[in-house]
């Protein structure tokens, strides 16, 4: 018990690594590809198909397209349009309308920015969260092998109410304030803006969800 | 290799470009060396109008189908043919089944197309692996896999077969 405080305090930074693993609804809907329709998508950073070795790094998924991925995304590979050179471009499928991006057409330089910063962090941020993962783990662990000497379990159950608390609050943090920053975003700077919104909001929710949470779970651990 | 129904939309890959992705093909299949790369692809610029417009969209030229699928014609008589697919996952394993126009017609609709090798038309592949997940290599004597968004393929095999290939 007496450890809380102090190894708080490098975790919240670490649970912000949960931003690239969620999904985002996007509040606004698009023009769809049949006329007078509109469609609703969603903001990920992770090919949601579950297949390995996609080469984007944003998606922007059209909802219920079934098996059949339909949507845009921000890729870095070879490209059919330059010959097979290798470029930052957009993929899309049946989502002309509702985003202006032709399939394989070049990246601009600052989409390109946005999509190497995106290749560089998702990893680091996968780390990090690994990382606090384990050092939660392994807070938990201390704690129960102190009860396992007292025979007191209160403090254990304290402490895995805060980390519950903390890794729920993270997950509802970004997963709200990402879907907020990919809406802001979306108005501002199109599909550029809906990733950037939903990237920084994911994490800024994610940073801040953990640290509200973990404080009600102490609080909440405080009953015990 | 049934070189017939190549029209002027689609045309060679630059060699050098080739060469880069033989490693895509080489880390799904082990095709024993000597081996060389040569690839294909759509060229957008050729297009009619009209196709360029859905091919903005993101749908695939059906000259480019009909290549597979004269491709897949050509290849079906060759002992060991199957198709390979990358199954869902993160240990990246393949799915090996036998050969047939239309399990590969059924695979352009999938995510599986646009990743590098996701899909493989190999030859001289085991009967036994037929059906099976595999996590490592397949060892078969030529591979045919797409590349570049799906809009490119590319052949790895023995420098007479890939010759051959041209040639067709």
């Amino acid at each position: 018990m007496q450890q809380e405080g102090t190894q708080q305090s490098g975790r919240p930074p670490l649970a912000a690594g949960m931003w690239q693993e969620l999904g985002y609804r996007i509040p606004q809907n698009f023009p769809g590809s049949a006329k007078g329709a509109m469609d609703r998508y969603n903001l990920s950073f992770r090919d949601q198909s579950g297949y390995r070795g996609s080469t984007s790094e944003a998606f922007l998924n059209r909802a219920n397209s079934g098996t059949k991925w339909k949507g845009l995304r921000l890729d870095h590979g070879p490209n059919v349009k330059t010959g097979g050179q290798t470029n930052w471009h957009w993929n899309q499928k049946g989502s002309m309308n509702a985003f202006g991006h032709a399939d394989h057409a070049l990246a601009s330089p600052g989409a390109a920015r946005l999509g190497q910063t995106l290749k560089g962090l998702k990893p680091l941020s996968r780390g990090a969260m690994v990382l606090g993962a384990g050092l939660d783990a392994y807070d938990l662990g201390t704690e129960a092998h102190q009860s396992m000497q007292t025979g007191e379990w209160s403090n254990t159950a304290a402490k895995g109410t805060e980390i519950a608390g903390g890794w729920a609050g993270a997950y509802a943090g970004a997963k709200s304030a990402g879907a907020l920053g990919a809406g802001i975003g979306t108005f501002l700077g199109g599909p550029v803006g809906t990733m950037v919104g939903g990237a920084l909001g994911g994490i800024i929710g994610g940073v801040g969800g953990y640290m509200a949470g973990s404080e009600l779970g102490k609080w909440l651990g405080s009953w015990w | 290799m049934a070189g017939k129904l190549v029209v002027s939309v689609l045309g060679p890959l630059d060699d050098a470009i080739a060469e880069q992705m033989k490693a895509d093909v080489l880390a799904v299949c082990l095709v024993p060396p000597p081996h060389q790369a040569k690839g294909f692809t759509v060229l957008p610029e050729k297009l009619s109008d009209e196709a360029k417009l859905r091919f903005d969209d993101g749908a695939l030229p059906q000259e480019w189908m009909d290549w597979w699928a004269a491709q897949v014609a050509s290849l079906q008589a060759r002992d060991g043919a199957a198709l390979i697919t990358l199954e869902p996952g993160l240990l990246g394993q393949h799915r090996v089944q036998p050969l047939s126009m239309e399990t590969l017609m059924a695979q352009m609709e999938m995510p599986t197309w646009t990743i590098p090798a996701g899909v493989v038309i190999a030859w001289g592949v085991d009967d036994g692996l037929m059906g099976r997940k595999v996590l490592r290599r397949i060892v078969c004597a030529g591979a045919l896999a797409v590349h570049v968004d799906g809009c490119a393929a590319v052949l790895v095999a023995d420098p007479n077969t890939v010759r051959g290939w041209c040639a067709s």
